[in-house]
């Protein structure tokens, strides 16, 4: 039964998604933009370019991320159904998980295949490409919920993206730290090492935490 | 239990800070001018460092500091979510302003001993790393604190925000350490701690006193204000206030 | 049963409503009623278990309300003052996700079509929300009223941009479930006329 209903606010929340294109959208578009400027500022520069591209694509992709999630709650509060979410006789964490998986094939996924196609953009190597595919893979999940609960906390202010990146960011070093060591050890000829298993790790961990937390945010933010 | 309800009362701990402020005051004058003499004039320089290793006596009670304001600040914030206890969330609040400054001065009394050893202002070491990201912590503290009109849900939601920032510096203290010793190998940046001779080790403890004493006096000062703020209904409040102003008229 | 003890609400340095004691039986119809601004609304999130109380409690069967939110929630309804409907879907979508999100037993759809029917909105099923009037917009929330609903009712203004017909058609269906033991907690600008079993009043007056 509670499969059904975690189905049925999956299914909502992507209708809702595809009704309102500006909400993924735009953090793609954000997200090439970035990426693609960066070797007009280096003025073509291959080496330099080859050092620091997977590190800009990794940021490009988590500065996206952050912003797009304030939609992730911003939608149903604004409705006044969120309310609806809390008195629901279902766990909370778990629908909140549910919103998250929306969000995560709307927008989590563009990003996935967007970050190696930008990446070969860039004329790294294949080598590096799976590398950055694989931690991105995840690494996303990761930045997901934890910027969830910046988004849960920060629910209906009108500072909104700004204060959410400010109270996010220090949160997400340790996923975006590791996963750039990765990409960037393979980079430099290494082969991708313990650090995808420590993501694997933070993953684990943050899956097992973070919900109950977004729930507890989201009913102080309520009331 | 009702001794317990007494003991918290807003206007019981208003008249505790009074009595301490003018205590905490005194002494963190003392003991600074006194851990700052010391330390300037009293120790002879270092023998490898020479005179660049008195920063010490700043750095390190400001970044010790900092870390232990901020476990203060998450024991305060596990008690007001855990028992609703509004001193706490007081407390909490009126901390985080003097964490943050004790974060910045360790950071930048950092790099100052930094220049000279090192030979740059900034190294990417898991220890200052860190600390730069616990200033990061305290801003976005503060700056939920100051977005959140409702007095309540800001208080719950920072308390939230305090917790988890805590469990937080750990693990970014671990994997700044796991990429830096991956990145620099293990240079010179591995700065030891070498064992401290007692007579540089009293000045130390003594600015750690010192600085300890700031905060208290700087707590009892805001907590007051907050107490009077919140609590400006209170018959006892109003007393303080009609006291204040027959004192300014006489 | 709902169980007021003592129940007060302060927001923003200011006491909205104290002292409240009363209690709720089944079949009982409340009406709060206050001008604008008195804190009718407050006190219905508080009712709700949605926001929490400065001073007092809230007991449902016994059992205090923090704890016993779940419990409390199984068998309420809230219907509040801002609207509930996302305005890209359609009224049914909107319908279903809410009931699914609400009940363990979830609901056929013809079950929530024929809600529908029932209050008029026919012709606006598969349409998006946002082309539908306020009123419309509150009949497809009452229609909720009409599909399984469960035991407790606390409802924000449910009257606001309803025609007379939709007014009347609501009020019998006050009448219906307080005679099956239903709670009903309405709040509303002027005083209500239900007949049931146990009726409370409650007046809020702004300061």
């Amino acid at each position: 039964m509670i499969l059904n209903v975690l189905y049925s606010v999956v299914c909502r929340d992507i209708t809702l998604y595809c009704q309102r294109r500006g909400e993924w959208v735009v953090p793609l578009l954000f997200c090439v933009m970035m990426v693609t400027l960066f070797p007009v500022i280096l003025r073509s520069d291959a080496i330099l370019i080859a050092k620091w591209g997977p590190a800009i694509i990794w940021l490009a992709v988590v500065l996206s991320l952050i912003w797009s999630l304030e939609a992730v709650f911003r939608l149903d509060y604004q409705e006044g159904i969120l309310a609806q979410f809390v008195m629901s006789p279902y766990p909370l964490p778990l629908l909140m998980v549910a919103k998250l998986v929306a969000h995560g094939i709307v927008i989590g996924l563009p990003l996935l295949i967007l970050a190696p196609l930008l990446g070969f953009l860039l004329q790294l190597s294949p080598a590096v490409l799976s590398a950055l595919g694989l931690t991105l893979l995840v690494g996303i999940p990761s930045l997901m919920l934890v910027g969830a609960l910046g988004a849960a906390l920060t629910l209906g202010l009108s500072q909104g993206g700004v204060l959410l990146a400010v109270v996010v960011f220090p949160w997400m070093i340790p996923v975006v730290l590791f996963g750039i060591q990765a990409v960037m050890s393979v980079a430099n000829g290494g082969a991708l090492g313990a650090e995808i298993l420590l993501l694997l790790a933070m993953l684990i961990v943050l899956l097992v935490t973070v919900p109950k937390a977004i729930a507890t945010a989201l009913k102080i933010s309520l009331g | 239990m009702n001794r317990f309800n007494q003991l918290i009362s807003p206007r019981f701990v208003y008249r505790c800070l009074n009595r301490l402020l003018p205590w905490c005051l005194s002494f963190s004058v003392i003991l600074l001018l006194l851990g700052m003499g010391l330390g300037l004039f009293g120790v002879p320089p270092d023998a490898q460092q020479g005179d660049g290793f008195r920063m010490i006596y700043i750095h390190v009670p400001a970044a010790f500091l900092s870390l232990g304001i901020y476990s203060i600040i998450f024991c305060c914030s596990v008690i007001y979510l855990v028992w609703s206890l509004k001193i706490a969330d007081i407390c909490a609040k009126a901390s985080a302003s003097v964490g943050a400054l004790y974060t910045l001065i360790a950071l930048i009394s950092g790099a100052l001993w930094g220049k000279p050893m090192w030979g740059t202002w900034w190294i990417w070491d898991a220890r200052l790393t860190s600390e730069l990201v616990l200033l990061f912590l305290y801003w976005s503290y503060l700056g939920l604190r100051l977005s959140i009109r409702e007095e309540k849900r800001a208080a719950k939601a920072a308390a939230l925000l305090a917790i988890v920032g805590m469990i937080d510096i750990p693990l970014i203290h671990f994997s700044v350490e796991w990429w830096t010793t991956l990145h620099q190998g293990a240079t010179l940046l591995k700065f030891s701690k070498p064992s401290i001779a007692t007579e540089m080790l009293i000045p130390l403890l003594i600015m750690l006193a010192g600085f300890s004493f700031f905060y208290g006096t700087i707590l009892c000062i805001r907590m007051r204000s907050e107490l009077l703020k919140r609590e400006w209904r209170s018959l006892w409040v109003s007393e303080i206030v009609l006291n204040i102003q027959l004192n300014t008229k006489a | 049963m709902l169980k007021l003890e003592n129940l007060g609400y302060e927001r923003e340095n200011k006491t909205l409503f104290s002292n409240l004691t009363s209690e709720i039986p089944l079949g009982a119809f409340v009406n709060v009623v206050g001008q604008n601004g008195a804190g009718k609304t407050s006190l219905l999130k508080v009712l709700a278990g949605l926001w929490q109380p400065t001073t007092g409690s809230l007991v449902w069967d016994n059992k205090s309300l923090p704890l016993a939110a779940p419990l409390f929630w199984a068998e309420l309804l809230y219907i509040g003052h801002e609207s509930q409907l996302q305005p890209t879907l359609t009224p049914l979508q909107n319908l279903k996700g809410w009931i699914a999100l609400n009940s363990l037993e979830g609901s056929a759809i013809k079950d929530i079509e024929a809600a529908l029917v029932q209050v008029g909105l026919k012709a606006f099923m598969h349409l998006p929300a946002e082309i539908l009037s306020r009123g419309q917009r509150q009949r497809v929330l009452l229609a909720r009223l009409w599909v399984n609903p469960p035991r407790c009712w606390i409802l924000d203004e449910p009257f606001t941009a309803l025609d007379e017909a939709g007014i009347l058609a609501v009020k019998h269906r006050f009448e219906e479930h307080l005679l099956q033991d239903g709670i009903i907690i309405v709040a509303t600008h002027q005083p209500l006329q239900i007949s049931a079993e146990t009726t409370r009043h409650i007046e809020l007056h702004s300061t």
